[in-house]
């Protein structure tokens, strides 16, 4: 192994020109790829708050067609009284939580100085599917929720801005000029999760909107081997059911294969009154992958088939002392390993750093507009490192695997004689 | 029967329109422990030779047959184990792979055996490198040896294996005379102390008459 | 000379072969990053013509029940005096020039899309419109004028009267609908939420669109609209206030009665986040782009160095035969650019194969100008990179010491 890496460290001295290219081009075509699958997998691995991302699913919206009228129909987010309908007591979940949508409230501490909060009224089973730490106080209980008591869980950030201090468990702030009472501070956390992020949570959760629709959401935390295809087709049924309350008035409800799983939320859900189309954003992912890994291969490619060039008498040699054509192969692709495994460590480390600090990243998810930057865990795991590895191999058997099978066709006697 | 048994080889090399025959009808029996050097003009086809026996090339006809194994019918899996077992190759301009040093330079047919150890391969080059006269110079890398002394460490990765047969092509063409004799010698010794089968191509006449027999080459021929 | 460079360029077809495939590759994704591109600067225009820099916008929002200071509406105090009054507030601010209040889609940057179809009497074929309901001053907020010259303030009259004002749409997506111009003057039916509404159109005037980049094949239809179905405003401040202006609003200037200011935020900034999106789309396909650029000038500036090596004798002998290094340079531009015209050749078909389907697939209209604008600007770009990669090693290769090169062979 030694003697490998100082061949290649002598190998690459030799030609520093190309060796450089090739170094730079390894090392911009990792770190490149790593910063897509990394600002791609913030948005389906799990990381607190959303620990639970594996086994959520999250119902939305409802759309009603009315088809004695065109194409005329409503659709929009759901009331209270819908999602529970649509969503309430599955079989196979866990936990049911229904919330709000996040809004700006202005908000205003004990100094009298307003500033702007993102909320989110959500009901108590929300902080049994979402894991917000606790770091002082209590969540508000099903009671508290139940009544719509003016009582509030703040983030961390929220409740130094206000109070300037996390122990503020007691103390009231005002939202929109009505006043909550703090029962308890949680942990700040990305706004990558999108389901569960918020600066202030209301108990709540419940309107009393008779209506069809509303602003609610459901996220059910699937128990432990449940298949989501079980619960979509309890969904299904309700939705069944809901058509024959709809029928007198001539409407029926319209299936876009709620409530989705988390990599459906990431590709993003287009509106209300469409079906989110999951197989077409791998479609188009999976091209862009191949197409970062493609151009730089072909690249590296065509580089070691130059370095290769140089070093055709040493294969005639070595083929001559009973070297396979295989180990010829095998060895040459081993060795490009190497080279593509520090370019990649270093394109690996830029990505990171990158991504992490670089929030420009996420702004098509800042719905917010706050600027998101990710929890480290969810950037830095073995995920990831696993596919940094893994696209390393595969440049590599990608870039060297034609030069590495011309060189072992070569005729050894030409290859010994050759210049 | 020889330790080399070739058996009416011919080689023909088709190139476009051209035809070219760089051998014809070759026979030639080599016996064990025998120091065969073959001579002749430049182009008589005797590096082909040289190739064939070396199972490098393949003869258009003929049949070549080496410790009793008839080697026409092989893979080129079976062939490069072959040459791993049995064969050691000398070249006119060393073929020392530039970015490796000595031992390792020496080490590469051990590396295509199966079942050699790292130690083993190391205990081996040492070895080798020291019956040489070349342990001094054993991490130092081919550019910084002179002529004499890369052909040494060459003779000495072709012997590492313990192959029954050297096949040497020019060994001394591109060094002095003082050097070239030394290498001579070198060869003389593997022959006497080792019985190894050595077939050397040369183009110089008092090295040839060293040797135990001469192959006269001519127009692919063999004429004496 | 030219068949010479072909034939040594197929003896080195291996290494070739690869270039190529590269450069099919890069030059097929490059025209499609710049149709993309060129598609949607083509279609970029401010989605209001005017200047909105000194515009804010804000929303209405009404104080809990449980709040301290409600006061419950009864026959006197309602909704809508609240809304004057706050309207009033704001108007008296020193920093304020004129103030206007709407409904959701009353500025632009906002997605909501209220359609309405417009017809003369008795004509059956419908004009489909953005309806944009407002108070009369907002045309003035908005600086919208007509297309006949009729300054905002003339038109702000007109919608006093209970006229409405019409544009045309942009994209001639229906040649059968009835234009805006035919209709000016004249009384017209419009139907919302089934049953006709007859109004009188007052004037053709600019349109608004929803953002930046939609193409718009509707018209937009500003409507007059009562405070008490109004819950956003929008205000023109002086000229110059930028920011200012947001932070030197007390709470007690954002309040009036039970209703206060929430999300008050620049014309400006929201544009710029609704449009994140196709920011991002933008600036992903161009670091795409970007990518595939430096690839190529590695690749090129890598593979050609080694060539130079290899053909340090080649080039020694025909230095000797009396070539001068501007001949060597041309020798491997030319062997570049080759290289690259063949890709172009290759992938020209798939080219305009996609370009023609990019409409269904970007749902957007596009030139025809797209393929040409691809074509030119993909192989220019590339030529101009391939040339820098090339350099360094073409002037390598022509600074070889034609002696000195000769005496090592």
């Amino acid at each position: 192994m030694k003697q490998r890496i100082s061949q290649i460290i002598r190998d690459m001295r030799q030609q520093p020109l190309v060796a450089t290219v090739t170094f730079i081009a390894t090392v911009l075509s990792i770190f490149l790829f790593m910063v897509v699958v990394i600002t791609t997998r913030v948005k389906v691995v799990p990381f607190a708050p959303e620990s639970c991302r594996d086994r959520l699913l999250v119902g939305q919206y409802i759309h009603i067609a009315d088809p004695g009228n065109g194409n005329y129909g409503s659709s929009g987010g759901m009331s209270y009284a819908t999602a529970r309908k649509l969503y309430g007591g599955l079989k196979g979940v866990e936990h049911t939580s229904y919330f709000q949508s996040l809004q700006t409230q202005s908000a205003c501490g004990e100094d009298g100085k307003y500033f702007n909060v993102y909320t989110r009224p959500t009901d108590s089973e929300f902080f049994k599917i979402f894991d917000h730490k606790l770091i002082a106080g209590r969540y508000y209980t099903a009671a508290e929720a139940a009544s719509d008591l003016p009582v509030a869980v703040v983030s961390e950030r929220t409740a130094r801005k206000a109070f300037g201090t996390v122990d503020c468990t007691g103390r009231e702030i005002s939202l929109n000029h009505k006043r909550y009472r703090v029962v308890g501070v949680v942990s700040d956390h990305s706004f990558l999760a999108a389901t569960a992020c918020g600066d202030v949570f209301l108990a709540g959760g419940s309107d009393e909107n008779q209506d069809m629709f509303g602003d609610t959401s459901v996220a059910l935390l699937v128990a432990e081997g449940t298949d989501f295809g079980e619960i979509r087709r309890q969904v299904k049924a309700r939705y069944a059911v809901f058509d024959t309350e709809l029928a007198p008035e001539n409407r029926v409800t319209v299936y876009h294969e709620g409530p989705f799983d988390q990599e459906t939320i990431a590709g993003g859900i287009p509106g209300s009154n469409n079906t989110p189309d999951t197989s077409s954003d791998r479609y188009v992912r999976f091209t862009l992958y191949a197409l970062l890994l493609l151009v730089p291969a072909i690249n590296l490619s065509s580089l070691l088939h130059s370095r290769m060039r140089r070093r055709i008498s040493e294969i005639g040699v070595r083929r001559a002392f009973g070297c396979t054509r295989r180990r010829i192969i095998t060895d040459i692709i081993r060795e490009n390993f190497i080279i593509t495994l520090a370019g990649g460590i270093v394109g690996v480390v830029l990505g990171l750093v990158f991504a992490l600090t670089y929030s420009g990243l996420y702004e098509d998810m800042d719905t917010y507009g706050s600027g998101v930057t990710p929890a480290l865990d969810s950037v830095i795991n073995w995920g990831t490192i696993l596919i940094a590895l893994g696209v390393c191999f595969i440049l590599n058997l990608i870039s060297a695997f034609v030069p590495a099978w011309q060189a072992s066709r070569l005729n050894p006697v030409e290859a010994i004689n050759a210049k | 029967m020889g330790i080399i048994t070739l058996n009416g080889i011919g080689k023909v090399y088709c190139t476009k329109e051209i035809e070219t025959t760089a051998l014809e009808n070759v026979n030639l029996d080599v016996n064990e422990g025998e120091f065969l050097s073959i001579m002749g003009p430049s182009g008589c086809g005797k590096s082909t030779l040289l190739n064939i026996i070396g199972l490098l090339d393949k003869p258009t006809r003929g049949t070549v047959s080496i410790l009793g194994q008839d080697c026409s019918g092989l893979s080129d899996r079976e062939l490069s184990h072959f040459r791993n077992a049995n064969l050691g190759f000398v070249f006119q301009s060393f073929h020392l792979i530039p970015t490796l040093d000595v031992a390792a330079n020496v080490e590469i047919p051990l590396l295509y055996r199966k079942g050699v150890s790292a130690r083993r391969r190391r205990e081996r080059v040492e070895q080798v490198l020291e019956r040489l006269e070349m342990s001094h110079r054993i991490h130092h890398l081919p550019t910084q040896l002179s002529g004499g002394q890369a052909q040494r460490v060459a003779i000495a990765r072709a012997i590492v294996g313990g192959p029954r047969i050297l096949l040497a092509d020019e060994p001394t063409g591109n060094l002095d005379s003082k050097m070239g004799a030394e290498v001579m010698a070198l060869l003389q010794r593997l022959n006497k102390e080792d019985g190894t089968t050595i077939i050397m191509v040369t183009h110089n006449e008092m090295q040839a008459q060293e040797t135990d027999r001469i192959v006269r080459f001519f127009d692919g021929r063999i004429i004496g | 000379m030219k068949r010479k460079l072909l034939k040594q360029m197929l003896n080195e077809w291996r290494s070739n072969v690869w270039i190529v495939l590269e450069l099919v590759i890069v030059v097929l994704v490059l025209q499609l990053i710049f149709a993309i591109l060129y598609c949607i600067f083509e279609m970029r225009r401010p989605a209001l013509d005017t200047d909105i820099s000194d515009i804010y916008v804000a929303e209405v929002s009404t104080l809990d029940k449980d709040c301290e200071g409600y006061v419950p509406y009864d026959s006197v105090h309602s909704y809508a005096t609240d809304f004057e009054m706050l309207v009033t507030k704001l108007r008296s601010n020193p920093n304020v020039e004129k103030i206007g209040y709407g409904t959701g889609n009353t500025a632009p940057y906002h997605y909501s899309f209220q359609g309405m179809t417009i017809s003369l009497p008795g004509d059956s074929s419908e004009f489909l419109v953005n309806k944009r309901s407002m108070s009369p001053e907002m045309l003035e907020v908005f600086g919208i004028r007509g297309v006949r010259g009729e300054t905002p303030a003339q038109l702000a009259e007109m919608m006093r009267k209970g006229y409405i004002l019409l544009s045309e749409a942009e994209e001639d997506f229906d040649p059968e609908a009835p234009k805006a111009a035919d209709m000016a003057g004249r009384d017209v039916e419009m139907k919302e939420e089934g049953e006709p509404k007859t109004y009188h159109v007052g004037a053709v005037v600019q349109g608004m669109r929803r953002n930046d980049y939609e193409p718009a094949y509707y018209g937009t239809c500003y409507a007059p609209l009562s405070p008490d179905e109004a819950w956003t405003i929008a205000v023109r401040v002086k000229p110059g206030m930028g920011h200012r202006f947001v932070e030197s609003l007390t709470v007690a200037d954002q309040q009036a009665g039970n209703l206060y200011l929430t999300n008050l935020t620049s014309l400006a900034d929201q544009r710029d986040t609704s449009q994140m999106q196709m920011r991002q789309t933008i600036s992903g396909i161009t670091v795409c782009a970007l990518f595939v650029l430096v690839m190529i000038f590695l690749g090129f500036l890598g593979t050609f160095w080694f060539r130079t090596q290899q053909r340090v004798p080649e080039i020694a002998i025909r230095k000797v035969n009396g070539a001068s290094n501007r001949d060597i340079y041309m020798r491997f531009f030319a062997e570049g650019l080759v290289l690259l015209g063949i890709a172009a050749v290759l992938t020209l078909p798939l080219t305009v194969w996609i370009v023609m389907n990019l409409s269904d697939i970007l749902q957007m209209p596009f030139p025809t100008s797209t393929i040409v604008v691809a074509v030119v600007f993909a192989i220019v770009l590339l030529a101009l990179l391939i040339v820098a990669g090339i350099y360094a090693p073409a002037r390598k290769a022509a600074a070889v010491n034609a002696a000195e090169a000769l005496k090592d062979m």
